[in-house]
């Protein structure tokens, strides 16, 4: 049981909040930047604050597993099944602490990686990351966060915003010259 | 008594020949205009024709009139008017006949049509392959006389004077083109032979006279100071001079050969100058091409036609900063596109895998409106409209394919950096998809910009430049 969690993300209140935030904020700058031209400004600040929030839910997501397991742990010899929780409790200190730490660190290095695209087509990058966040909320929800489900979905990405951006452009180009 | 009037008369080559109608069968005369003397008189056995049917005949044939007044009836298939020229393809006995009457001269000359008819210098090798067929087989074959005459037109009548002024033209021009890309294929062939043996003689060069010196001078200045400073110096300068002359032995070797194919080919070109001055023998060449063609929408230079399809790779106006890549498709219908187009109608069809794989004709007004937005090209490639089918053909089943995975609720995997980059997974993206299907018209794209190597991202814009670069390109040999 320990070997299939390990690779899993441990269901986690914070990171739920974050794609939740994130997933509202990026779904509500994609709706208003229909007709907008000026999109590298609204792109990168929205880019700066969803990292930020990132980075304070990640940490947070850091304690909340930490403590989760030690409450797992602390309570498992009042458990029917004591050795099980008391595997999982140690997991998630062990196991899905650490990794929460890694993916933490890992922000500022995703952060100054996703400048590029924003910066080069912000309305694509918004609506990748907007893809991104639903995907992820959903997976949140489940609680399959980095299962095989879930990179597989993400690995389906781009095919879902590649057609989408094209068809935004195509109506962008259709706005630009109304006459052909 | 009035003279019987002729029902039909032709004029050939200073004689005339006038039919006339007795009760139940067709007489005729040869007349010699000059002196108004009757040269020949016969009738023409029509057998198993009724009059009527031979009248009907009469109307639409030419003739030709043999040594001995003789005349023969020949059915015609076709009238063209060329400049001082009217060229009539009629039906000989053994072979279709160009009867070409010069408004000039006066004169109607008979050519033998497989002997005279020949694809313009303009033709691609595919339809120079077509219009050999229609050659061969057409006496034989009715439906390839409709063909050439909805499909071909004639461009000109070569006489004597434009074929010798062409000829030489042409002579110096082959012979320049075919030296240049033999001496250009013959030092790229050998250009990794001649690197591995330019180190290799320099290595053993130096090896074996480096070593002999060195031993020489150490032995008569001694190991000391001078002598080790003696023999180091000397070893510099020798590697210097192997490295020269490691250079120049292999590059003289391939010269040598590249000169005695050069001779070779040289040889060669003589005996095709013999050919060409036998053919000068013949009186008249009539030069042929596709009737309908129409100039490509990239580049007006480039002419389109049903037999050869012109294909380039865009990128542009979609994708992240125009980097969205198409295969695009021009030439004029051939029934392809079945009930899309007319028949002969100049069209642009798009492949693209975008994804899912999409392709369609690309509406006119639209592309205009892309070309103005901001189009990049490729090279423009002419192919034979047989080859693009194929892999238009291969196209529309991966799309079937991509449908059936749709509607199974799968999802089609596309990577922004290219089937070939070791950050990825392996999927395509849009360009190396394209550049996989144009591999099946052996199109190798090359890379024309700077950009991050394909190990790591393909960047479709690398492999394309903007319209008006391609209009200030030299064009090659256009085809048609």
């Amino acid at each position: 049981m320990l070997d299939q969690w390990s690779s899993f993300c441990s269901p986690s209140y914070s990171y739920l909040v974050n794609y939740e935030i994130q997933s509202r904020m990026y779904n509500w700058l994609d709706e208003n930047t229909e007709e907008t031209q000026w999109l590298k400004l609204p792109a990168l600040g929205m880019w700066c604050a969803s990292n930020t929030l990132t980075t304070v839910t990640g940490t947070a997501g850091i304690a909340e597993v930490f403590f989760k397991g030690l409450g797992i742990l602390a309570t498992s010899p009042f458990t029917n099944n004591r050795i099980d929780n008391a595997k999982i409790g140690l997991c998630e200190i062990f196991v899905h602490a650490p990794k929460n730490v890694l993916r933490t660190i890992f922000v500022p290095i995703d952060f100054l990686c996703g400048i590029i695209p924003v910066c080069v087509e912000p309305k694509h990058a918004i609506m990748k990351v907007a893809e991104c966040m639903r995907i992820n909320l959903l997976h949140a929800k489940k609680g399959t966060l980095k299962s095989p489900k879930h990179e597989n979905d993400l690995d389906c990405l781009q095919s879902i915003v590649k057609p989408k951006f094209m068809k935004y452009q195509g109506k962008t180009f259709k706005r630009l010259k109304p006459d052909l | 008594m009035d003279p019987i009037q002729p029902i039909y008369s032709w004029n050939v080559n200073g004689y005339e020949v006038r039919v006339f109608q007795e009760q139940d069968y067709l007489e005729y005369e040869t007349v010699d205009i000059k002196s108004g003397k009757i040269f020949f008189k016969g009738f023409d056995n029509f057998k198993g024709v009724t009059l009527e049917e031979m009248l009907s005949r009469f109307k639409n044939c030419r003739v030709m009139i043999e040594d001995n007044g003789s005349a023969k009836f020949l059915q015609r298939y076709h009238t063209l008017d060329l400049n001082n020229y009217e060229v009539n393809l009629i039906k000989g006995t053994n072979d279709l006949i160009w009867d070409v009457f010069s408004n000039l001269t006066q004169i109607t000359s008979f050519i033998s049509f497989r002997e005279s008819i020949s694809p313009s210098a303009r033709c691609h090798p595919e339809t120079v392959a077509i219009i050999n067929e229609i050659k061969n087989e057409c006496f034989k074959d009715s439906s390839q006389i409709v063909r050439l005459i909805d499909d071909f037109k004639v461009v000109r009548l070569v006489d004597k004077v434009i074929f010798e002024n062409e000829g030489k033209k042409w002579k110096a021009n082959s012979f320049n083109k075919q030296l240049n890309d033999y001496i250009q294929n013959s030092f790229d062939k050998n250009r990794d032979w001649m690197l591995y043996n330019s180190w290799a003689t320099s290595a053993t060069v130096l090896w074996a006279s480096g070593g002999a010196l060195s031993t020489s001078l150490t032995a008569y200045l001694g190991t000391g100071v001078i002598g080790s400073s003696a023999s180091l110096v000397s070893l510099l300068a020798l590697s210097q001079f192997a490295m020269v002359g490691g250079l120049l032995i292999p590059l003289a070797y391939v010269g040598y050969n590249t000169s005695k194919g050069a001779d070779e080919l040289f040889d060669e070109l003589i005996n095709n100058e013999r050919k060409i001055n036998d053919c000068q023998k013949t009186p008249n060449l009539i030069e042929i091409e596709p009737k309908l063609t129409a100039p490509s929408s990239f580049d007006p230079r480039i002419i389109v036609s049903k037999f050869t399809w012109a294909v380039t790779l865009i990128t542009g106006p979609k994708g992240d900063s125009g980097n969205h890549a198409a295969i695009i498709v021009e030439g004029l219908d051939n029934a392809y596109f079945n009930g899309v187009n007319t028949n002969q109608e100049y069209f642009i069809y798009k492949s693209e895998f975008n994804p899912p794989i999409r392709a369609r004709i690309y509406d006119k007004k639209k592309f205009q409106r892309d070309l103005l937005i901001g189009i990049q090209k490729s090279e423009t490639w002419m192919i034979s409209s047989e080859k693009v089918e194929v892999m238009l053909n291969s196209i529309e089943q991966e799309k079937q394919l991509q449908q059936d995975m749709l509607n199974d609720g799968e999802k089609i995997k596309i990577d922004y950096k290219g089937n070939e980059s070791i950050l990825g997974k392996g999927h395509h993206n849009c360009f190396t998809w394209a550049r996989e299907k144009l591999k099946m018209l052996n199109i190798d794209m090359p890379k024309i910009k700077f950009g991050p190597p394909d190990m790591l991202l393909t960047l479709p814009k690398c492999y394309t430049h903007t319209i008006e670069e391609g209009l200030k390109r030299e064009l090659t040999v256009q085809q048609i």
